[in-house]
């Protein structure tokens, strides 16, 4: 049995390094709490329950009423937010949410942009 | 003398002496004045009706010398009569008769030769029924006396004769004293002939009938010499002066205390009724009357025919006046003042019955006169007239002014010309003239006209009779003429100013000519060498050479609506305000104004130059404009109210701007412009290098402006060729000044271009050949959108020798500081490094592409938000790329060289590649490279990774084949290459895909179909 002790730990480690971020990502979290105002600073953000919302930078005089919509999902803790131009295509944003409670959320994406909301 | 001859006298004398004392002796023992009274005495009732006394009579010679006389002395005479004021008739101290004593004593005929009075008084009256009381002779078949009494006048004298005569039938009263009468003459029946002088005392005659009235004087002094046949016809000189003559009824003063003098050479007749006037010479006070000419009396027909010249002397205006009663004048002359020197002269011909008038004809001379009224702003002076007065009662009264010149002030005027009709409807026919000086006419005119200045020399021919004028009925009038004004200066409101040294104006009314069919009336051509107008805060424009003709309807009507026509003429106008400084050459064309409601306006012009502030020049070689314009109450606006139509033709125009490195040439612009629409048929210009030629219509204007729907339109840009370079470096930085950009705050609102709204205009291109960098493009075409609110360049497509193009854009401006940019730009089969020194900012998005060479497909859409200074609103920045690329290259730079090494790359590796397919997101300054696969010889690898827009690097390379190892690359200037494990591996296989990469190559697929959907079919050049 010693003789394999050291390969099953191995696998067992391997596994678990390779899936460990999947298995920190695998946090679900309820999509429920999303809809609402949320407000990092000057950067506001609104989900609509329907899979909608809006976002705008007051820093650069945008208003609510100029906010630029985009639509959004939530799996697990995958976050992505669909912004559809104007002009035609999409700019497609992917997050992975930390924090998403009555009052906070925060998200982060894969070259370590994060952001923090409060729940207005 | 010899002494016989002077004894001889002596003697002669004395011998008559001797025999007139012996007659004398002889006479006086026989008529003795005891006798002689008794006789007389005696006589006397048997002449005599009354009771007369006589106190003394005795013969006398040197009375009556040469004839021998009675001397009937203190002579009463009573003939008392019921409401005689006296029953004494007569009562005289002497009363003297020359008779012929050769038939006293031969024929007991008592012949009269002479008779006197002397200090006497006779009261005569007359009653009611005609009866008098001095009707006392009795004739000779009435008398019982042995004598025969008749009178042989010689001569006739009262002395010191007071009268008084009350006649109750005519209600007159005559009071006269001092009465001395001296005639003398000689009567050969039927004719007498004499002298006859009369000096009277004061005199009173009144008469009390209906209308009475008082005449009287202090004294009159008169003498008559001529003929008197058969009591009918007289002849001779009248020389009458009478002194303080008073003429008045119970309430006017007709005269008061004038002397009067009347002379006059004469000839009448009773029966015939003729009368003839000859040098007969009226004078009250110093006023003078001359008349001479004939008149006849038919009685018959109670017609008197009248011949007579007349000529006053020169009378000084305010003595006539001061003649005439104030009952005549009232207060006419209460606020007038008139003086000068007056005379009249003329003549009265024709017969004067109920039917008939005589003509009357003057000369009148006013010279030296001055007229003044109270409120009136003028007085005049140096009034010389000249008139000629046709009096014609029955038929016309005309009046002809030969020649009226007068001044008021400084102001010369003249006139001439006639009055016909003077009594009826007063047809005047005038010239006048004058030299003004308008500054002394300033009040007589609006308060608004601030200033007027300068000098008037008016000639004009005028035609209107009395009702016109007494009515202002101008629009009935005929005039024409001229007037020249020099240095004119006239300011309106303060504001609104016109000055001209020298300007010319010419009228007519009525027109005689009606070519703009507006009811003309008056007709005015102004000619001006130099004409000067401003308008405080807007701006001054000068002509010179102007001419303008101007046709206007009836001013006067309140009831009728302005119209007007002119043509327009200038050497050239030149207009400045504070911005823009305009010149015209040679405009000219109409105006015309037919109704309040509707104008036209044709204008053309040679060249023009307009300066626009101090960077804007804009020319032209020629310019023909027409409008047209019609009212409409209905309308919400002004286009909409006025509806404007017009057609504008511009040869050579050139607009010039200091931001513009080259002037805008227009060879030239046709358009069209109604309300509803606005045509251009022709635009051809030149840019810099680019040529063009626009046409179109823009619709829906009235439209738009009611705001009932857009404004619609479609222009075709057709070009041979278009610089692009010239016109990108034109609106580089459009509307900012570039050295200010920095100093000035970012959020501060600045003027950006602001796209109207409720418009709906598309630019078709059409462009032949368009040069950008040095790269020429050919069959540029597509579409230039203006969607309210919104500026759209839409697919457009163009092709260049290295690729087919197709640029979408789009450009919005909600609020200043609040625009709106969008790109999709699709680029096919273009080689990279084409690409990337077409659009140098692809190297910015995607980095590593220069690093590939070979041809590439390349969609970019991009889209953010601009400050008003057109900074980037980054947190609103958007965009997405894809970039297909085949047979391409891997160039061999240092970079490459890092990687190779880094990978363990084969030294012998090829570095090309078949294909490439990478998508590439912008979200404010991120910038993500999608994971894409390259295939290098035998190795494959992934690139992915993101870098910000200030060159933060964060990258991963995952070589796949034919070993698996990462390599980040991280950091910004100094970047650090890290080899790890790869990110991806099992990317590219479906089969193998983990969740997150299926996630990511849908998100691959999704960008790159979304960018695609774009490419619209393009014909292949």
């Amino acid at each position: 049995m010693k003789k394999f002790r050291l390969p099953i730990l191995s696998i067992i480690l391997t596994t678990l390094l390779l899936t460990g971020c999947d298995f920190f990502n695998r946090d679900k979290f309820d999509e429920a709490l999303l809809p609402g105002y949320w407000q990092e600073g000057t950067l506001h953000e609104y989900y609509n329950a329907n899979g909608t919302g809006y976002t705008w930078d007051t820093q650069d005089d945008v208003t609510e009423d100029e906010a630029q919509p985009f639509t959004w999902t939530l799996s697990g803790s995958t976050l992505t937010q669909n912004h559809k131009m104007e002009m035609g295509g999409i700019v497609p944003k992917t997050y992975t949410v930390t924090i998403l409670n009555a009052g906070t959320l925060s998200y982060q994406d894969d070259y370590g942009t994060t952001h923090h909301f409060s729940r207005q | 003398m010899k002494k016989g001859v002077k004894i001889t006298i002596i003697a002669l004398c004395s011998t008559v002496g001797l025999l007139i004392a012996a007659i004398g002796i002889v006479l006086l023992s026989v008529f003795s004045p005891a006798r002689l009274t008794k006789i007389v005495n005696q006589e006397a009732p048997k002449w005599i009706a009354g009771q007369l006394t006589v106190e003394r009579v005795e013969l006398t010679l040197f009375k009556t010398f040469p004839r021998l006389g009675l001397d009937i002395q203190h002579v009463t005479l009573i003939n008392p009569m019921f409401g005689a004021p006296s029953d004494t008739l007569l009562s005289v101290e002497h009363c003297v008769a020359a008779i012929n004593l050769r038939k006293l004593i031969r024929d007991n005929h008592i012949e009269v030769k002479t008779f006197q009075l002397q200090n006497g008084r006779i009261h005569l009256y007359t009653n009611k029924i005609g009866q008098s009381n001095y009707n006392v002779l009795l004739s000779n078949d009435n008398t019982s006396s042995e004598y025969k009494f008749s009178a042989d006048l010689q001569k006739v004298n009262t002395e010191n004769v007071y009268v008084h005569y009350i006649d109750l039938q005519n209600k007159m009263f005559i009071e006269t004293d001092d009465v001395n009468l001296n005639i003398q003459g000689k009567w050969a029946d039927p004719t007498a002939h004499g002298n006859v002088k009369i000096q009277t005392g004061p005199f009173v005659l009144k008469i009390l009938n209906e209308n009475p009235y008082i005449v009287r004087y202090t004294h009159l002094k008169g003498s008559f010499k001529g003929s008197l046949e058969e009591v009918d016809r007289i002849e001779g000189s009248l020389d009458l002066a009478a002194d303080n003559v008073c003429f008045e009824s119970d309430t006017i003063h007709y005269l008061n205390r004038r002397n009067i003098q009347l002379f006059s050479n004469f000839k009448g007749c009773r029966s015939s009724q003729d009368l003839t006037l000859q040098n007969t010479q009226l004078t009250l006070d110093q006023h003078q009357l001359l008349l001479d000419g004939t008149a006849h009396r038919d009685t018959t027909k109670d017609d008197l025919e009248l011949h007579l010249h007349y000529k006053t002397g020169n009378w000084q205006i305010q003595k006539v006046l001061a003649l005439i009663p104030d009952a005549f004048l009232g207060n006419a002359l209460d606020n007038i003042t008139l003086d000068g020197l007056i005379s009249l002269g003329g003549q009265v011909s024709g017969h004067l019955n109920d039917h008939q008038k005589p003509i009357i004809t003057s000369d009148v001379h006013w010279s030296n006169g001055s007229f003044a009224m109270q409120d009136f702003p003028f007085s005049f002076n140096k009034i010389n007239t000249t008139l000629h007065l046709n009096l014609n009662l029955d038929k016309q009264t005309d009046l002809q002014i030969k020649q009226l010149s007068a001044y008021s002030g400084a102001n010369a005027f003249s006139a001439s010309g006639s009055i016909l009709d003077l009594l009826g409807e007063m047809l005047f026919d005038l010239n006048l003239a004058g030299n003004l000086h308008l500054a002394d006419f300033h009040s007589l005119l609006p308060d608004k006209l601030t200033r007027l200045d300068g000098n008037a020399k008016a000639n004009m021919h005028t035609h209107f009779n009395y009702e016109q004028l007494s009515n202002l009925s101008i629009n009935q009038w005929k005039a024409e003429g001229t007037i020249d004004f020099t240095d004119l200066d006239i300011v309106y409101d303060d504001s609104l100013q016109l000055n001209s040294p020298a300007l010319d104006l010419q009228f007519k009314i009525p027109a005689s000519e009606y070519p703009y069919n507006i009811d003309e009336w008056i007709f005015a051509r102004i000619k001006a060498a130099t004409l000067y107008g401003s308008k405080t805060g807007l701006g001054d424009v000068t002509g010179t050479d102007g001419r303008v003709e101007a046709y206007l309807n009836d001013l006067t009507d309140s009831t009728l609506t302005l119209k007007l026509g002119a043509t327009y003429q200038f050497s050239s106008l030149i207009g400045k305000t504070d911005s823009m400084h305009a010149s015209l050459n040679q405009p000219h064309g109409t105006f015309s104004m037919p109704a309040t409601d509707r104008m036209n306006l044709e204008y053309a012009g040679g060249s023009f130059f307009v300066n626009v502030g101090d960077d804007t020049q804009i020319s032209g070689q020629e310019l023909t404009f027409n409008a047209a314009s019609r009212y409409s109450e209905k309308g919400s606006n002004l286009l909409t109210q006025w509806n404007p139509t017009a057609t504008m033709n511009l040869k050579e125009g050139m607009v010039q701007n200091h931001s513009l490195p080259y002037p805008l040439t227009l060879s030239q612009l046709q358009a069209n412009i109604d309300p509803h629409k606005c045509h251009i048929a022709k635009g051809n210009g030149q840019f810099g290098n680019s040529l063009f030629s626009l046409s179109g219509q823009i619709s829906n204007i009235d439209d738009f402006f009611t705001g009932q729907d857009l404004l619609r339109g479609t222009l075709d840009l057709n070009s041979d060729f278009i610089d692009l370079n010239q016109l990108i470096d034109v609106v580089s930085g459009f509307g900012v000044e570039d050295s200010l950009l920095a100093e000035k705050p970012l959020d501060s609102e600045k003027d950006p271009f602001m796209v109207p709204f409720g418009m709906d205009i598309r630019m078709n291109t059409h462009i032949q050949r368009a040069l950008y960098e040095d790269t020429y493009f050919r069959n540029i075409g597509g579409h230039l959108d203006l969607k309210d609110g919104t500026l759209i360049l839409e697919e457009m497509g163009l092709t260049h020798d290295a690729a087919r193009m197709q640029l979408t854009a789009m450009y919005k401006s909600p609020r200043k500081n609040h625009l709106f940019l969008g790109l999709d730009f699709h680029l096919l089969d273009i080689k990279i490094d084409q690409l990337i020194d077409l659009i140098p900012d692809v190297d910015t998005i995607l980095p590593m592409l220069k690093s590939f060479a070979g041809n590439a497909e390349f969609h970019f859409a991009i889209e953010t938000y601009l400050k008003s200074n057109y900074d980037l609103k980054y947190s609103t920045l958007r965009g997405a790329a894809a970039i297909n690329g085949h047979d391409l290259v891997v160039l061999d730079n240092e970079t490459y060289r890092i990687i190779a090494k880094k990978l363990m790359f084969n030294k012998n590796t090829q570095n090309r590649i078949d294909s490439l397919s990478a998508e590439v997101t912008i979200f404010k300054n991120e910038i993500d490279v999608y994971p894409f696969l390259v295939s290098l010889d035998k190795y494959q690898a992934i690139l992915s990774g993101r870098h910000n827009l200030d060159y933060n690097y964060h990258y991963n390379i995952s070589l796949i084949k034919p070993l698996r190892i990462g390599l980040d690359i991280i950091g910004t200037d100094k970047r650090r290459f890290k080899v790890g494990k790869p990110k991806y591996s099992t990317l590219f296989r479906p089969e193998k895909q983990n969740v997150v990469e299926q996630n990511v190559m849908q998100l691959k697929k999704r960008i790159h179909e979304a960018l695609k959907a774009n490419v619209k079919s393009q014909p292949t050049p």
